[in-house]
């Protein structure tokens, strides 16, 4: 019964302070270029995540800030962040559509497209990580962080799209589907599925 | 492991991979920010736009108006001529232009001179 009581304490601790997260963030940007610096670095990973290649990803993120401060500059703060979304992940879209004719068209340049550098274990590897910590600790963590990079690459698209803007964005079920483009019921099933997809493939790791 | 707690897990390593972001990308994604951004310069003013079309419009009707003055007294007389030569003669300007008039004309007067002779 006492355990019931503290998970529940504890899924309360961890909504609220998902709440203070997203009102923080609301209030940490009023210009849009601030909105830009805010967004950049997470905004990349995401593209990188989805194309698993740092060029691209970097051309999609140019393109997204460029569209959105050409077209949407006179909105107001709030929809920024769901409008920059959407016009990601349509330009990740786009990025994948055009692959796919290009495999097609010169299917000898498929293998090239791989990103053979490993991110994060260079920046390990270099030991120029940012967090503090002990060693042991900021190992264990970079490598969590190389599987559910790992894990999240095997997704499906639309399924890497709904985990990254709900879980690692905060984002609500109604902003992700602006983001998204599809309806609210589509979001809860993208990322039902991605969470269990995860848990299979991470649930063992994470446990040791 | 809930749905809640396993998400807040891989927000945390989510936020690592943010945190250990390469310096050389931090500096591109500055350099494609400050891009992005002047955009916002170069946009034109509305005014402006609005200056520089009466400005165009000015220009145009000054040109244009000295033009008018002057074409109008060149068209005046050719009008009056051929308005003459039609009243005077009762005929309609385009059989003038008919080499076959100038033809007939021959023939006509020098039959009357024959009559007349």
């Amino acid at each position: 019964m006492n355990t019931s009581g503290d998970k529940q304490n504890e899924c309360n601790q961890v909504s609220i302070t998902s709440e203070q997260k997203q009102v923080s963030a609301e209030l940490s940007y009023k210009t849009l270029e601030e909105f830009l610096k805010f967004i950049e670095k997470r905004a990349f990973h995401m593209a990188r995540l989805s194309t698993s290649h740092t060029e691209d990803a970097h051309d999609i993120i140019q393109d997204a800030m460029y569209k959105l401060v050409e077209k949407y500059s006179d909105k107001t703060p709030t929809d920024w962040k769901p409008l920059f979304y959407r016009i990601l992940h349509s330009k990740i879209t786009d990025y994948y559509r055009r692959k796919s004719v290009r495999d097609k068209v010169f299917p000898w340049k498929k293998a090239d497209d791989q990103e053979s550098e490993d991110y994060l274990a260079a920046q390990l590897n270099q030991g120029i990580s940012l967090s503090s910590g002990e060693p042991a600790n900021m190992l264990l963590r970079g490598q969590h962080a190389q599987q559910l990079t790992n894990a999240i690459q095997q997704l499906p698209l639309r399924q890497q799209q709904a985990f990254m803007l709900r879980c690692w964005e905060g984002l609500s079920t109604k902003e992700t589907a602006t983001a998204m483009g599809c309806t609210q019921g589509s979001v809860k099933t993208h990322y039902s599925r991605a969470m269990t997809r995860l848990r299979d493939i991470l649930g063992e790791y994470y446990e040791q | 492991m809930s749905n809640k707690i396993d998400q807040e897990i891989y927000q945390d390593d989510l936020e690592y991979i943010e945190q250990n972001t390469h310096s050389r990308d931090l500096f591109r994604l500055a350099q494609a920010r400050r891009v992005a951004m002047s955009q916002t310069n170069r946009r034109p003013n509305i005014s402006n736009w609005l200056a520089a079309t009466a400005c165009c419009c000015g220009l145009t009707f000054l040109v244009m108006a000295p033009l008018n003055d002057q074409s109008t007294p060149a068209v005046e007389p050719i009008v009056a001529g051929v308005q003459l030569i039609e009243s005077s003669d009762g005929e309609a300007i385009s059989e003038f232009d008919s080499m076959g008039f100038y033809y007939w004309l021959d023939i006509y007067d020098a039959e009357l001179v024959a009559n007349n002779d």
